[in-house]
C-alpha cells in the first residue's frame, strides 16, 4: 500500500521586530557556500491596502510642513540647521566685558549733569554713546556680534523647536490616521531617528562651492521615505523560522539576515504583492573593509571611521597569521582575537586602525545601546561564544598551537560522535536555551537580563512553548540582534605546516601571495580568497552563526552520529584559554541533548520528489601535474620560478585511461607548494576532486531543514554520497501550495561494490577503487 | 452568555424563529453602505453622524430608493455552507504526502462560503387583481434590491470597506448569526420560458467573519440544553424546514 503521510508546514517571518507571518504567501531561502556571496531569502507579502508600501497620504502625515502656509521655511528649519558661521561669519568671541564697561561709564557721565531734564539726559547719553563708539570701533563690532549671536541662538532654538514640534505632529498623525496596525507600528518606530548630514540647502540650483557645503549642516531622517517605498529599509533585521512539516513540534531557524531590497507588483485586479529580498549575515562582510557593521546605526561612528574605510591601503596584510588567526581577525579584529602586534606588521608599514564605535540596535518594539564595538572587526559577532573545533587526533602544529591559548578550542577527536558533537554546537533547531545563549554578552555585561524561559507558557512536557521563544527572539532584534552570532571553525587538527612534515607545507601560514594590494577588497572577498586555498567551506548558518569548515567530501552520514549528542558524553573537550578540558564550557554550546544528525543526511526514496544526474565526460581527467616552488610568494615572482632541473609532480589514473584516454590538467595552485611531496599530494587531491565534480546532480525532496551546505547527502536509492553545495527551501502557502527542499551537490562518490571491514559501503569517486578516495586528509597527512 | 439566554428564552416560549409554526424565518441582508446611507439621509440638524455621512456626489450616483435591508423568507430552495480544507498532495518516489496549511489553532479550513438558491415566487405583473399585482410588484422590487445589493461598491469613497451582512437563522443556527463578508458574484438567474411567473436565482456569499463565532454555537446550544435539563421542560422541535420552492417566497 502506498505510504501516505501528513505534513504541516508553517513559517514565521519577522522584519524589524514586526511579525508579518499572516501576510506571507511564499518564502524561498537559498543557502550556499561557494557563491562568494551571502545566502538569500525572498518572501512575498500580500499587501492589502498598501500595508507595506508608503503612500502619498503617508508622506503627508510624516511631513506635516507640507500642509503649512510656509512650507519652504519649515522644511529648511527641519532638515537643515544652518551653522552659526553661515549667518554671522566666523564666530568672534563677544567682548561683553568691554561693552558693559563702556555703557556703565556713559550712564555715570550723563547722570552727573543734574541741570538737565530726563529727556535731555537721554539725548546727551545717546550722543556721548555714539561718540564713544566712533572712537572705539571694536566695541561697536563686539556689540553687533553679540546681537547677531543672540539672533542666531534664537534662530537655532526656534529651529529645534520647530523640528521637535513637527516630529510630534507627524507622530500624532501616524498614531491617529494610519489605520493599519503593522504600518503604524513600523512608521512610529522609524519617526524621529535622525542622522547628521552635510549637504546643500534644498532647492538650491546654482553651483555650490565647497565652502557653502561645509557650512550647511543639519539632520536628516535615518529612515527616509518616499512615495512607493517599502516600509522596510535596507539593513532592517530579518528572521525567518520554519516548522518541520513532518514533526510539527520542531522549529528551525530558516534564515537570519538583513533586508537588502524588494519591490511591489500591482496587477489589473488591484492586488498588491510586495517582495522582500534579504541577505544573510555575510552581508556585513560583503560591505565591510575595515569598518563596522554595514547596518550600523550610529552614523557618527561610521563617519569617524571613514578615513580608515576608504583611504587605508594595506599591502600583504596578515602575512604572518595562520588560518585561524586570519579568520578570527577578520571577524573580531586583532584586538579581540588577541593577535600579537608583531604578527600584524604589514609590509606597507601601516598599523591597524583602532576605532571604537557604539551601536544602537533598533526594532519595532524598542531600541538598545550596544557595547562599544571594536571596529577593526565586523558586525557584533560574539567572540566569547565562538570556537575552533579541531577534528582528528594528535597535536596541532606549532604555529597553530600559538593561537590556542587565545581562542576557544574544542578538540573533537576522531570518534564516531566527533562530527556529531560539532553539529550539536552549530545546530540551528530552535531551543528554549537560545533565549540565554543568544542574548548578547555585552547586554548581559551591562546588566540586562535575557527573556526568561520560565516566564513563557509551558507545553505538556513542562517545556517553554517554542513558538513563544520564536516570538521573543524574532520580535526583539534589539535584544537578540541578527549580527551577534558566533564563529565556528571546523579544521583538521593537523592544520598548517610544522617544519619537518613536508606534506603539510602545502598550506603555509604565509598568505603573502593573496592579492591584498587593492583599493577596495571586502572582508568577505578576502575570507574566500584565503579559505578557498584550503578548500574550506564558508557560509552563514540559518541561525546567524558563521561557519568556516574544512570540506566534508570524504565523510558519510554515519560519521555524523546516529545517536543523540550530550555535552557530557561526547568525548570532546574544550580548551578555553588553553587550560585543561572543561565539560562545563562545552555545555554552554550544547546545553541540552541534541541530534541525532546522521539520519537527516540519508535521503530515502519515500522522501524524494525527483532528481537529475548527469555525467559531463569533458570534465574527467586522468593525469594531473603540479609544480612546486622553492620560494614563498611565488605570485609576485612569477610562476616561472623553479628549481633547475625540477620535474613537476604528476599523478595518473591508469584505470581510467582505457576509457577516457590521456587527459592532462596542469594545476595552477594558489597555495604555496614547497616540496615535490607537497605537489604530489596536491595533485592527488585535485585530480579526485576534479573527477568527482564531473558528475553533477540536483535533487528535490520533502523539506529537510537540517540540511546546510558542506554536509554529506546519501541517496539511498542510488547508493551515492554527495556534498551539499546549495540548499533551497521553498514554501508556497495555501491551497495548492507546497513546501520542498532542493539541493545542488558536487563531489559525488558512488558505490562500486567494496565494503569496509564493518560492513559499511565504500563510496568512491568516478572510476571506482582504482581511483583512490577523495580524501581531504591527504592535504594534511592527518588521516 | 447573552445569546444563550436569548436562545433559552426562545426555547421556553416554544417559539424558534419560524420553527414549525408556519411562520417563516427571515434572513436579512444588508451592507454598511445601506446603513450609512440611512445616516446620510438624516436631517442636517442631527449632528454627530458626520463621520458616517457619505459624500453627496457619490450618493447622487446611487439609486435613491435603496432600502436599509432586504429580507428573505426561508423558502430558498437550498442554502449550502461550504468550507474546503487547505491542503495539497505531493507525490514522492514512494508514497504521498498531504501538506496541510494550518492556522494558529492547527486547523486547515479554508474560507467559508454560503450559496443560496431560490425562487422569487410569483412576480408576474399581468392579471386582473390589482392586489395580487401589487404584491407581485413588491416582491419584484425586493428581488431587485437584493440584486443591487450583490452589485454594490466594494469600497466606499473614504476608503472604508462596504461590508455585507447576512443575519442568518435556521434550524441548525436557531439564534441569529451575523455572517459578514461579501458576495463573490452578483445574482445569477435564468429567464426561463417554462416559468413565466417566477424566476430561479442563486448567489454566493464569502464569509469573512461571523458573530457569534461559529465555534461558540456548540457552547450556546449546550448551555441551553443544560438549562433545559434543570427546568425539566420539553424542548420544542427545531423544525425550520427549507422551502420546497413551491410556495411563494423569495426576497421581500
Amino acid at each position: 500500500m502506498t505510504r501516505v503521510r501528513n505534513a504541516f508546514p508553517a513559517v514565521r517571518v519577522f522584519v524589524f521586530g514586526q511579525e508579518v507571518t499572516k501576510d506571507v504567501r511564499s518564502v524561498t531561502i537559498t543557502l550556499s557556500d561557494n557563491a562568494r556571496a551571502p545566502g538569500t531569502c525572498e518572501f512575498v507579502l500580500a499587501s492589502r491596502g498598501d500595508r507595506y508600501v508608503v503612500t502619498e497620504d503617508d508622506i503627508r502625515l510624516l511631513n506635516p510642513e507640507v500642509e503649512s502656509e510656509h512650507p519652504e521655511v519649515l522644511v529648511v528649519n527641519r532638515v537643515l540647521e544652518p551653522a552659526r558661521d553661515e549667518l554671522v561669519g566666523p564666530p568672534v568671541p563677544p567682548s561683553i566685558e568691554l561693552s558693559d564697561l563702556a555703557a556703565q561709564s556713559l550712564v555715570e557721565l550723563s547722570e552727573r549733569r543734574t541741570d538737565l531734564t530726563v529727556v535731555e539726559q537721554t539725548e546727551l547719553r545717546q550722543q556721548l554713546e555714539a561718540a564713544f563708539l566712533d572712537a572705539n570701533p571694536e566695541v561697536r563690532v563686539a556689540r553687533a556680534t553679540e546681537a547677531l549671536a543672540q539672533q542666531n541662538l534664537e534662530y537655532v532654538m526656534r529651529t529645534q523647536e520647530a523640528a521637535d514640534s513637527l516630529d510630534a505632529i507627524a507622530r500624532e498623525n501616524v498614531e491617529l490616521r494610519v489605520r493599519d496596525d503593522v504600518k503604524r507600528a513600523i512608521l512610529l518606530a522609524k519617526i524621529g531617528w535622525r542622522v547628521p548630514v552635510s549637504q546643500p540647502a534644498p532647492g538650491r540650483t546654482d553651483k555650490v562651492s565647497p565652502e557653502d557645503m561645509a557650512h550647511l549642516r543639519g539632520e536628516a531622517y535615518r529612515f527616509p521615505f518616499q512615495v512607493g517605498d517599502m516600509i522596510f529599509s535596507s539593513n532592517d533585521p530579518v528572521r525567518v523560522f520554519l516548522r518541520d512539516p513532518l514533526k510539527p513540534a520542531v522549529w528551525y531557524y530558516g534564515f537570519t539576515g538583513f533586508v537588502s531590497g524588494g519591490g511591489e507588483r500591482n496587477d489589473a485586479n488591484n492586488q498588491q504583492l510586495v517582495t522582500v529580498r534579504c541577505e544573510d549575515v555575510l552581508r556585513i562582510l560583503r560591505y565591510a573593509r575595515f569598518t563596522t557593521n554595514a547596518g550600523i546605526f550610529d552614523i557618527k561612528a561610521l563617519k569617524q571611521a571613514q578615513d580608515a574605510v576608504v583611504r587605508t591601503f594595506y599591502e600583504d596584510d596578515f602575512s604572518k597569521l595562520n588560518l585561524l588567526e586570519f579568520v578570527f581577525t577578520m571577524l573580531f579584529g586583532s584586538e579581540a582575537a588577541a593577535i600579537p602586534a608583531e604578527l600584524l606588521k604589514t609590509t606597507g608599514g601601516q598599523a591597524f586602525p583602532a576605532i571604537d564605535a557604539s551601536q544602537l540596535r533598533v526594532g519595532v518594539h524598542a531600541s538598545t545601546e550596544a557595547r562599544v564595538l571594536n571596529s577593526t572587526g565586523a558586525g557584533a559577532f560574539d567572540f566569547a561564544r565562538s570556537a575552533v573545533c579541531l577534528y582528528g587526533n594528535g597535536e596541532p602544529p606549532s604555529n597553530v598551537r600559538r593561537s590556542l591559548d587565545r581562542i576557544n578550542v574544542v578538540r573533537l577527536g576522531q570518534s564516531a560522535s566527533a562530527l556529531g558533537t560539532y553539529l550539536a554546537m552549530v545546530d540551528h533547531r530552535v531551543r528554549s536555551s537560545d533565549l540565554e545563549t543568544m542574548f548578547p554578552t555585552d547586554l548581559a555585561a551591562a546588566g540586562e537580563t535575557p527573556t526568561l524561559a520560565s516566564a513563557l507558557s509551558k507545553d505538556a512536557l513542562g517545556e517553554p512553548q517554542i513558538e513563544e521563544v520564536i516570538t521573543a527572539i524574532g520580535g526583539h532584534p534589539e535584544r537578540y540582534p541578527v549580527d551577534a552570532g558566533r564563529l565556528f571553525v571546523l579544521a583538521p587538527v593537523a592544520l598548517g605546516p610544522d617544519g619537518e612534515a613536508a606534506t603539510r607545507s602545502i598550506l603555509a601560514g604565509d598568505y603573502t601571495s593573496v592579492e591584498t594590494r587593492t583599493t577596495w577588497r571586502t572582508r568577505l572577498a578576502r575570507l574566500y580568497d584565503i579559505l578557498e586555498r584550503a578548500e574550506f567551506s564558508f557560509h552563514a548558518s540559518p541561525r546567524g552563526d558563521l561557519l568556516a569548515e574544512m570540506p566534508l567530501w570524504d565523510f558519510d552520514p554515519d560519521d555524523f552520529s546516529d545517536t543523540e549528542i550530550t555535552a557530557g558524553g561526547t568525548g570532546a573537550g574544550t580548551e578555553p584559554g588553553g587550560s585543561s578540558v572543561s565539560m562545563d564550557a562545552l555545555r554552554s554550546w550544547v546545553p541540552e541533548t541534541r541530534g541525532p544528525f546522521g539520519p537527516h543526511y540519508r535521503l530515502a526514496r519515500g522522501d524524494t520528489l525527483g532528481w537529475d544526474r548527469n555525467l559531463n565526460d569533458e570534465q574527467v581527467r586522468t593525469q594531473f601535474v603540479a609544480s612546486w616552488f622553492p620560494i614563498a610568494g611565488y605570485t609576485k615572482l612569477g610562476t616561472g620560478i623553479s628549481v633547475a632541473g625540477q620535474t613537476p609532480a604528476h599523478v595518473e589514473l591508469l584505470a581510467l585511461i582505457p576509457a577516457f584516454g590521456i587527459r592532462q590538467e596542469t594545476a595552477e595552485p594558489t597555495v604555496y607548494l614547497s616540496s615535490p611531496e607537497a605537489a604530489l599530494y596536491y595533485c592527488e587531491v585535485k585530480l579526485r576532486q576534479w573527477n568527482a565534480n564531473a558528475r553533477t546532480s540536483n535533487l528535490e525532496m520533502l523539506p529537510n531543514l537540517q540540511l546546510v551546505p558542506n554536509r554529506p547527502l546519501l541517496q539511498v536509492e542510488r547508493w551515492r554520497v554527495m556534498t551539499v553545495r546549495r540548499v533551497i527551501h521553498s514554501l508556497v502557502w495555501g491551497m495548492g501550495g507546497t513546501m520542498t527542499t532542493r539541493v545542488d551537490v558536487n563531489s559525488e562518490r558512488a558505490w562500486s561494490g567494496r565494503t569496509r571491514p564493518d560492513g559499511r559501503r565504500w563510496y568512491e569517486a568516478i572510476g571506482g577503487s582504482p581511483s583512490n578516495p577523495l580524501d581531504y586528509g591527504l592535504l594534511w597527512s592527518s588521516r | 452568555m447573552v445569546l444563550a439566554a436569548q436562545l433559552q428564552n426562545l426555547v421556553e416560549i416554544g417559539s424558534f424563529p419560524g420553527a414549525g409554526t408556519g411562520t417563516r424565518a427571515d434572513i436579512v441582508f444588508t451592507s454598511s453602505l445601506r446603513t450609512r446611507l440611512d445616516l446620510t439621509r438624516l436631517p442636517e440638524s442631527m449632528k454627530g453622524w458626520d463621520n458616517s455621512r457619505l459624500p453627496a456626489a457619490f450618493v447622487a450616483r446611487l439609486p435613491k430608493r435603496l432600502t436599509r435591508s432586504v429580507t428573505m423568507g426561508l423558502n430558498a430552495k437550498t442554502v449550502e455552507f461550504q468550507q474546503p480544507k487547505r491542503f495539497s498532495k505531493v507525490d514522492t518516489r514512494d508514497g504521498s504526502v498531504f501538506f496541510h496549511f494550518t492556522d494558529d489553532l492547527g486547523r486547515n479550513e479554508d474560507v467559508l462560503t454560503v450559496a443560496f438558491k431560490g425562487n422569487t415566487g410569483d412576480i408576474s405583473l399581468v392579471g386582473d387583481d390589482p392586489a395580487v399585482i401589487r404584491a407581485n410588484l413588491a416582491r419584484l422590487v425586493a428581488w431587485h434590491q437584493l440584486w443591487y445589493l450583490t452589485r454594490e461598491p466594494q469600497v466606499l469613497p473614504d476608503g472604508k470597506e462596504n461590508v455585507s451582512t447576512i443575519s442568518y437563522v435556521s434550524k441548525t443556527m436557531p439564534v441569529v448569526v451575523e455572517l459578514r463578508g461579501f458576495f463573490n458574484r452578483a445574482l445569477t438567474f435564468p429567464e426561463e420560458g417554462q416559468k413565466p411567473s417566477s424566476l430561479d436565482y442563486s448567489f454566493e456569499f464569502t464569509v469573512q467573519e461571523t458573530f457569534p463565532p461559529l465555534d461558540d454555537l456548540v457552547d450556546i446550544l449546550s448551555e441551553t440544553l443544560d438549562a433545559q435539563a434543570l427546568n425539566q421542560q420539553p424542548i420544542a422541535p427545531a423544525a425550520v424546514v427549507l422551502g420546497s420552492g413551491i410556495e411563494p417566497g423569495g426576497p421581500r
